[in-house]
């Protein structure tokens, strides 16, 4: 898993709770890293499942409900980071294709190795998107906090709907449409 | 509750370590994108390398294909190998008929002044050289015995490394070119391909000089006897006769014409006929200038124009032929009549001249033609001189 989850998600709990909530899960964590991330680094997936299991029990707040959130500060960073891969785009519809046709193609060309999750998109009628979500982490609630920050950065009127799939990588059917 | 001091201690520990893991992953990842910069140089350094050659090419195929002369193809191919290919001395051979004839050289000590071709035993290719002009692509030698030392010495470029580009068109081998050089580190790999390349559209362009002399021979001569046809022999009798008006030249014609040449095919057959046409043209080609124009008119009769001679000059000629083709012996041909024997031809010659400016072509052949006939009724076998 790229380093920059792991830097924006410990910058997250510094925000949104506290440094000292922040220091404590690491410490609980016990990490083979010892929690030194850089974000140009790789870093095993399973300490961001310790992590995150680590911060639910700290606050009392469900670990699915963690990273729709972290989800949600994800795409935030990543409007402000990247404004490149949002010209001339208007809408979730334009966008989210983008992910896998562009944005990680972009990525790839930077970390060859990288061990990035598929995004497919279909459009079966007009106003309505079917998303395909496949990642060897599988973490579906940090997509769907993306999917719905995107939703929310275009300032649309659509809902979304989720289904797992299981298989192997494991996959999620995101359907966006009107509310 | 932890103490906030060992808190801060903790993260900004972690965060050290992190800027160093950041700043390694950096460094690699800076001299990754060096080392490609540094290919992609090398690669486009090598695309205008290649783009320079292939535009070097593209010049020389347009300078060789405009050529029809063997001396401008050779001067030409000279100086694209000056331009294109760093070389001390160099020598190129080319094909005439059978043989390998040395027709430029350069650079090398033993051409003595002006670097003209040297006659004798070095306008031919060292034997030691062997079967180098069927190389395929260039032949890159540096002696290492003795008698490879002995052969480079016998060579008139200067050593010690040399390079051999075989001249070869169609599978037609026309030549080869010998490059030498002092350099320990000459003809590397582009120059191998630049002078093999090179010597591809001489040679291809000293084909296209073969081809056009053979389309030009075949077009103007009479394939049985090699005597010219009519077509050449008008176009250059006009020529003659404008040249005779212009500076009050004399002007003579001879009409030849083989006696009984009907029995010669009835008893020896049209074999033996073909025969005795192929050696009496022979006998005439040997004994006209090469000024004088000869034509086969068809049949047996040809008529000869002689250029700046008088009507004495060419009824001694005449007489002259008569002779030798008199002399001419002719086996009994396979289609001969049994009992045949070796046999022999006269020929019947009438001879006119040129009366100046107001005569023409035309009538001087008229004239030739009827001193033929009356050389024919005064028994065959002679001379006739019409005086006008």
């Amino acid at each position: 898993m790229k380093g920059l989850v792991f830097t924006e998600f410990l910058e997250l709990v510094d925000e949104q709770f506290s440094f000292e909530t922040c220091e404590r899960i690491i410490e609980m964590s016990d990490l083979p890293s010892g929690g030194v991330y850089t974000s140009v680094g790789t870093y095993d997936p399973q300490e961001m499942a310790t992590l995150l299991g680590n911060l639910s029990s700290e606050t009392g707040i469900p670990a699915p409900d963690l990273l729709q959130v972290f989800g949600r500060h994800l795409f935030k960073r990543f409007v402000a980071s990247f404004p490149m891969f949002f010209e001339g785009i208007t809408s979730s519809f334009e966008f989210l294709p983008r992910v896998n046709d562009y944005v990680h193609v972009e990525v790839r060309k930077l970390y060859p190795d990288a061990d990035l999750p598929t995004f497919t998109c279909e459009t079966p009628a007009p106003g309505t998107m079917i998303m395909t979500y496949r990642s060897n982490n599988d973490l579906p609630d940090l997509a769907e906090g993306l999917i719905r920050e995107c939703i929310a950065h275009f300032g649309e009127p659509l809902a979304v709907q989720r289904e797992s799939l299981g298989g192997e990588p494991p996959a999620t059917v995101f359907t966006i449409g009107p509310k | 509750m932890e103490d906030p001091t060992e808190l801060l201690r903790r993260r900004l520990e972690r965060e050290r370590s992190a800027r160093k893991a950041a700043e390694a992953i950096i460094e690699a990842k800076s001299r990754e994108l060096y080392n490609k910069n540094l290919e992609l140089e090398a690669a486009a350094a090598s695309e205008r390398q290649a783009r320079d050659e292939a535009e070097a090419l593209r010049e020389a195929v347009v300078a060789f294909t405009a050529k029809l002369d063997l001396d401008q193809i050779v001067s030409q191919l000279e100086g694209f190998l000056t331009q294109l290919v760093p070389h001390r001395s160099r020598a190129i051979y080319v094909r005439f008929e059978e043989e390998l004839v040395l027709c430029a050289i350069a650079g090398w000590a033993g051409a003595g002044e002006g670097d003209a071709a040297p006659d004798g035993a070095l306008a031919r290719p060292p034997e030691c050289l062997g079967d180098i002009e069927h190389a395929i692509g260039p032949v890159i030698l540096r002696p290492a015995s003795a008698s490879e030392e002995a052969c480079a010495a016998a060579l008139p470029i200067e050593g010690p490394v040399w390079m051999a580009a075989a001249l070869t068109a169609h599978g037609r081998h026309l030549g080869f070119l010998l490059l030498g050089s002092d350099a320990g580190d000459a003809f590397g790999e582009v120059s191998a391909r630049l002078a093999q390349a090179l010597a591809n559209e001489a040679a291809a362009a000293l084909e296209n000089v073969r081809l056009f002399k053979e389309v030009e021979r075949l077009s103007t001569t009479d394939p049985l006897t090699g005597l010219h046809n009519r077509r050449h022999f008008d176009a250059r009798a006009s020529a003659e006769l404008a040249r005779s008006v212009r500076y009050r030249l004399q002007l003579s014609a001879v009409m030849l014409d083989i006696d009984h040449f009907k029995d010669v095919n009835d008893t020896h057959g049209h074999v033996a006929g073909d025969v005795v046409l192929i050696e009496v043209a022979k006998v005439c080609l040997s004994m006209l200038r090469a000024s004088d124009i000869d034509v086969r008119f068809g049949g047996e009769e040809f008529c000869f124009l002689l250029p700046e001679t008088g009507l004495q000059e060419a009824a001694a000629l005449a007489e002259r032929l008569r002779t030798a083709i008199a002399g001419l012996r002719f086996a009994a041909g396979a289609g001969a009549a049994p009992g045949a024997d070796e046999h022999s031809v006269t020929v019947s010659l009438g001879v006119a001249a040129w009366n100046g400016e107001q005569d023409t072509l035309e009538a001087l052949l008229r004239r030739s033609d009827e001193a033929l006939y009356a050389a024919k009724r005064a028994g065959r076998d002679r001379v006739v001189a019409r005086e006008r």
